[in-house]
């Protein structure tokens, strides 16, 4: 007995994931190709007759699944990962679809190479978009005037110890004065470093006579836990630190109801209305 | 009265609790939330009822809403929209779901390659609710429906129909061009666990052509079974037409 007549039933399970069915153009049909992306969808591929030749496509099949989470290739890294990943493969794209041309002798080639593609390419949705950045700065200011309603300056700016103007994500209307509120996305690591850099520079050119660290905020984007302590602790020595999955720490901080002596707004837990 | 300009008034289920006429009403069951104390519920109310009035959201009198839950429990919202809490909310049939809009689809661009047309639907949890279909030009024969929380949330449930689909995670139960349900799970997101859908529906998933009726009934069905009601102010609208992809040496590409 051979040792890999022991997987033949697997072997067999696995052959069964490659199947043909038509679908109404009558030059057409859809291939299970026996690969499956990590959230448990399959992977199809669409082949068309044309003359001698087939065009395999992925039918849009990636960019649906991209648009379905509204994930938009064309910040600078997507853009570049989707480029790459598709001349390595081979694959040309039209109108969304990802496809090869190819003799129909080749047709197992061509359906193998567009779903490899696919799996690839739609790795892309792990690469950060600049809009995504942008955005940040907008949910936070969103989130101050609708939901959480606090009044903002029209202009987000303040004049620096030099005399300068400084851009920043808001200027809050409180009780207590003014509160000037700077985001930080936290998406990757390279981020995290640009949000704490960029964060502590604006709030260093503010005079603490004019926004003492009780009038200052910085709003941390997604997942507070993967922030180096020494980064945080640099936010810290600058502002009150506290992250955007913790509303209400940020609007017990801006409402002046939770103001603790480290500046800590993430570890910090008192609900509101308790 | 309880405090906080907020009155009290005792039923046999419970109690009302009103800030002051014309914000909503929360029926408070003790039982059900011993720790929290009327004044927060009352605080809870003020906020919600602040929300929905800067978003035109509706908030039916009476209606337990849950963000007050969240807030009175000391929880957070989730910022991107969904969570178990929420998703048991919506799944309970009690979340007050309305559509009064037609979907608003989308025009076609160089970016936006499928049709989708999404709607608010008015609902009593505290949050933005949207329902939504895509509908991509190379696959027309298995759209998605779903509902999510706001407009850059993520999704309660979707219905993928005419889809492959294998729970690797869970159950490994496999769904081979069959219609299925995304559900939202806090451990594993909105797309890696499928269930069968809990609701009737008319089309057949061995049969692939699809017309803009097609597209009604399978939205209709969607809304039906998730219990959103259709308002007055709904009215199906078709999705745009899709244009051909022609590639440079001829020949449609599908």
């Amino acid at each position: 007995m051979n040792r890999c007549d022991a997987l033949a039933d697997a072997l067999a399970q696995l052959r069964s994931d490659y199947e043909c069915r038509e679908i109404p153009d009558d030059r057409t049909v859809l291939v299970s190709t026996g690969r499956w992306f990590a959230d448990g969808a399959s992977v199809e591929v669409i082949v068309r007759w044309d003359g001698d030749e087939i065009i395999v496509s992925d039918g849009g099949l990636v960019t649906g699944r991209l648009e379905l989470i509204d994930f938009h290739r064309e910040g600078p890294a997507a853009k570049d990962f989707w480029r790459d990943i598709a001349s390595d493969f081979g694959v040309s794209e039209i109108d969304g679809r990802v496809y090869v041309r190819a003799t129909a002798v080749r047709a197992a080639e061509a359906i193998a190479q567009v779903a490899d593609a696919v799996l690839a390419l739609d790795s892309v949705r792990h690469a950060p978009t600049r809009q995504k950045v942008r955005r940040f700065d907008e949910k936070v200011r969103n989130w101050l005037l609708e939901e959480a309603g606090f009044a903002i300056w029209d202009e987000s700016t303040v004049t620096t110890v030099s005399g300068g103007e400084q851009a920043v994500t808001a200027v809050v209307v409180s009780e207590r004065g003014p509160i000037v509120v700077m985001s930080a996305v936290g998406g990757g690591s390279s981020q995290r470093v640009r949000g704490t850099e960029h964060a502590y520079f604006v709030f260093s050119q503010l005079d603490r006579k004019v926004w003492p660290t009780e009038q200052r905020l910085t709003v941390l984007g997604e997942r507070p836990e993967a922030w180096r302590q020494d980064h945080l602790a640099i936010l810290r020595a600058t502002s009150y630190v506290g992250s955007f999955e913790r509303q209400l720490s940020l609007a017990s901080f801006l409402n002046g109801e939770l103001l603790p002596k480290d500046h800590d707004l993430i570890t910090f837990d008192k609900p509101l209305g308790i | 009265m309880v405090g906080h300009g907020c009155t009290e008034r005792r039923f046999a289920g419970g109690r009302w609790l009103t800030v002051k006429p014309g914000l909503p009403r929360m029926v408070w069951r003790p039982a059900q939330h011993p720790q929290v104390a009327a004044v927060a519920l009352c605080d809870a109310i003020r906020r919600i009822a602040r929300i929905a009035q800067r978003n035109a959201w509706t908030l039916a009198a009476g209606s337990v809403g849950l963000r007050a839950q969240y807030w009175c429990l000391g929880m957070e919202v989730r910022p991107d929209g969904m969570d178990d809490m929420l998703f048991r909310h919506l799944r309970s049939g009690n979340a007050g779901l309305v559509l009064n809009d037609p979907l608003d689809w989308r025009p076609l661009t160089n970016q936006q390659r499928c049709a989708r047309g999404e709607a608010l639907v008015s609902n009593r949890t505290g949050h933005q609710i949207l329902v939504g279909m895509q509908i991509c030009p190379g696959r027309p024969w298995a759209p998605s429906v779903y509902l999510r929380g706001g407009p850059d949330g993520l999704m309660a449930w979707r219905m993928d129909v005419r889809s492959d689909h294998i729970n690797r995670r869970t159950d490994q139960r496999r769904w081979r061009r069959a219609t299925h349900i995304n559900v939202w799970r806090d451990d594993l997101g909105s797309d890696k666990h499928a269930v069968d859908p809990w609701f009737p529906l008319s089309h057949h998933d061995s049969v692939l052509t699809v017309g803009a009726d097609d597209y009604r009934e399978m939205f209709e069905e969607f809304c039906a079974g998730s219990e959103i009601m259709l308002g007055a102010g709904y009215r199906w609208t078709d999705p745009p037409p899709f244009p051909t992809a022609t590639t440079m040496v001829g020949g449609g590409v599908p």
